[in-house]
């Protein structure tokens, strides 16, 4: 301690530290503000991962992937490369759930519109974050996620080109992307990261905290005052009945201890994925993002047709922007859920639309991977058994959608029997209405199973 | 900028003019500074031919490479049945030549003519694998499929797969530079 002083004696900055420990902040303030210190927590962690991982992490196509291997074999190489891996997902979650608590406080509103933005920018950055790292392992699922995600910035009109180009390095995935995307990673990212960090804390230490929604204000209205006057009465009073800050922190480091063992115990129970090296001729491997991405990856298969690179850029950009400049029309004074139906409806229907796109994302049949799981097929007689085999070596899977599995280019057979007689589907086989390919080199004896297969499909 | 007077609407002070020749100064460095280093970062991405199509579309990943190879004779392909031809392609990237191996699908039509195809789906690039029972390229990620040749025949592919300049001589069936997509 004697150093302590010494240095205040020079410095002075006990009452700095007073000023923020000490200030007071609302009564209310609970759990859920906890969400945003967390996110702090876990960037602090991938930073101080991240950092160590560079020590050792070649950015060169034909060096990466081994140095990552050999990143797991060192001591502490497989759990600081696993906190790092698993803290990203945890830290996806935890911003998003920041997110929402704010949404749910309505503390985007007057005066903290700005805290919003570069919130919401941060959200970005993040998820930038985690496109660019799932390159580096230089994997299979990092090289054709890559692919995928480069792809879909070509769909924006004019500078979709470009834009695929500017993130690749090139129009190829090459040695060249990876470089990039490290440049990004630890360096143009991390910079955005800290100045945006310091500009949302900045705005937080300078504001306040907000205070949770009251159903009944604190103080009444004086008639002629301005919202500036109104809300700074308001939230004195808040602050007289609040406590000082130190005490939010408690909360804090617990959830930020308890997150730690989270991501902890995921490293134990799943270890930390590596898949085979990454090849541009890997025929027959189905790609697919982390699971933060798989909501967006579903959306592709629900946009198509010739304007689907303009749906998707407009689903994206319209996106971004209701996000990013929601203070500026939703502005009502309003701030308790249930007084603002609208917003709150319109919050829990993009939770579940993310959810439930994510979950489908999740669980989507693989198009090429022949595999039907009947559950009444014990049921199936020999002939019927052997039709189903037909289907499955037919590749029929590849486009239609049966008991849960297969692709979607054609309709779903499911219940297929029940719509058309056995002739209709045997010409329907053999000469197709359009897309359909012709299967005329089917045996008479294996086209007779398909048939009692398919007529089984009620 | 107008008359010069300070922010008040008074005569520009001292104090005024210097906040204004530095945020000059400032401004003027910053660029000096930017204009270069997003240039330099931009360079690779806009040195090759660039497309501004409106309806924008995904670009083939497959490194690149210019010169014609060898790929087989002619008598290694069944016609019409695409075959998976591992070819190593010497890439010029940040550089260095570095031999890359890809694959592409080799159909030959007749013994004069063969079309050589790059294996992405052109709807988002994932790897498109034959179908000997479905006749079919089919795609792993949105369903999309493709004939023996490459035309699109379901699922979201907007255009044919992409194809290699290929030349048939002398029995042997040769592969060229990728036809970057219109
Ligand atoms: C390349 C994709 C593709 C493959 C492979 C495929 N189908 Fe189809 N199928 C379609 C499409 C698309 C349709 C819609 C009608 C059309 O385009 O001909 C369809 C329609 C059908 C129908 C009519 C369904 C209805 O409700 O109208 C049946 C039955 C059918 N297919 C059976 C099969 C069988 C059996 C196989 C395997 C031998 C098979 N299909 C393979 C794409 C495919």
């Amino acid at each position: 301690m004697r150093i302590f002083d010494w240095a205040d004696e020079r410095l002075r900055f006990k009452p700095l530290l007073r000023a923020f420990l000490d200030r007071p902040i609302p009564a209310n303030v609970g759990w859920l503000n906890t969400f945003g210190s967390a996110t702090l927590f876990l960037l602090i962690v991938q930073i101080v991962t991240g950092i160590a991982l560079t020590l050792v992490y070649v950015p060169a196509a034909d060096h990466a992937y081994q140095s990552v291997q050999y990143i797991d074999t060192l001591p502490f190489g497989a759990l600081v490369r696993g906190i790092h891996h698993w803290s990203a997902s945890v830290l996806v979650v935890l911003i998003g759930l920041h997110a929402l608590r704010v949404f749910y406080h309505a503390a985007y509103k007057y005066p903290r519109e700005l805290s919003w933005v570069v919130g919401a920018i941060l959200f970005v950055v993040v998820l930038g974050f985690a496109f660019t790292g799932y390159l580096l392992p230089w994997d299979l699922k990092a090289y054709w996620a890559t692919v995928v995600g480069t792809n879909v910035a070509g769909a924006a009109p004019f500078i979709g080109n470009l834009a695929v180009q500017l993130l690749r390095g090139g129009p190829a995935m090459t040695t060249a992307t990876l470089t990039r995307f490290y440049g990004l990673h630890v360096w143009v990212l991390p910079a955005t990261l800290l100045l945006l960090v310091g500009l949302h804390l900045f705005m937080v230490i300078r504001q306040g905290i907000a205070a949770p929604p009251r159903a009944v204000a604190l103080t009444d209205a004086v008639p002629g005052e301005s919202r500036r006057e109104r809300y700074e009465r308001e939230y004195a009073a808040e602050k007289r009945s609040g406590h000082p800050f130190y005490q939010a922190l408690l909360k804090d480091a617990l959830v930020a201890a308890v997150l730690f063992l989270v991501v902890l115990a995921l490293v134990a129970a799943i270890g930390v994925p590596l898949e085979a090296q990454a090849d541009p001729s890997a025929v027959g491997y189905v790609p697919r993002p982390e699971w933060y991405f798989l909501d967006l990856f579903q959306l592709l298969w629900y946009v198509s047709g010739p304007a689907e690179p303009l749906v998707v850029f407009a689903i994206a950009t319209i996106g971004f922007l209701l996000f990013i400049l929601l203070p500026f029309y939703d502005r009502g004074w309003q701030r308790h859920p249930r007084r603002r139906p609208i917003a709150s409806l319109a919050g829990i229907g993009v939770v579940l639309a993310v959810v439930v796109l994510t979950y489908q994302g999740a669980t989507a049949p693989t198009p090429t991977s022949g595999a039907v799981n009947l559950a009444a097929s014990t049921t199936l007689t020999v002939g019927q058994r052997a039709g189903l085999h037909v289907y499955q070596v037919e590749g029929c899977g590849a486009c239609h959608l049966l008991s849960g599995s297969g692709g979607n280019a054609g309709p779903e057979l499911t219940h297929v029997a029940s719509r058309l007689s056995t002739t209709e589907i045997q010409h329907q086989i053999l000469s197709p209405r359009d897309k359909m390919p012709a299967f005329t080199d089917i045996s008479p004896s294996d086209m007779t199973n398909l048939l009692n297969f398919l007529s089984t499909l009620h | 900028m107008g008359p010069a007077t300070s922010p008040q609407g008074g005569p520009l002070t001292r104090r005024g003019f210097v906040l204004r020749l530095l945020a000059g100064v400032g401004g003027v460095l910053a660029a000096a500074l930017v204009v270069p280093a997003a240039g330099f970062a931009a360079g690779p991405a806009i040195a090759g031919r660039l497309r501004w199509p409106f309806l924008g579309g995904s670009v083939p990943p497959t490194p690149r490479a210019t010169g014609w190879r060898a790929i087989g004779p002619v008598g290694d392909f069944e016609l019409g049945v695409p075959k998976l031809v591992p070819v190593t392609l010497p890439v010029k990237v940040e550089g260095a030549v570095e031999p890359t191996q890809v694959a592409v699908y080799v159909v030959e039509q007749d013994q004069a003519d063969a079309v050589i195809l790059d294996i992405h789906c052109t709807h988002m690039g994932c790897p498109v694998a034959w179908s000997d029972g479905a006749k079919r390229y089919l795609c792993p990620c949105h369903g999309g499929a493709f004939t023996a040749t490459g035309d699109p025949v379901a699922g979201p592919p907007p255009r044919p797969m992409d194809r290699y300049q290929t030349q048939v001589t002398d029995q042997q069936v040769w592969m060229g530079p990728l036809i970057e997509p219109a």
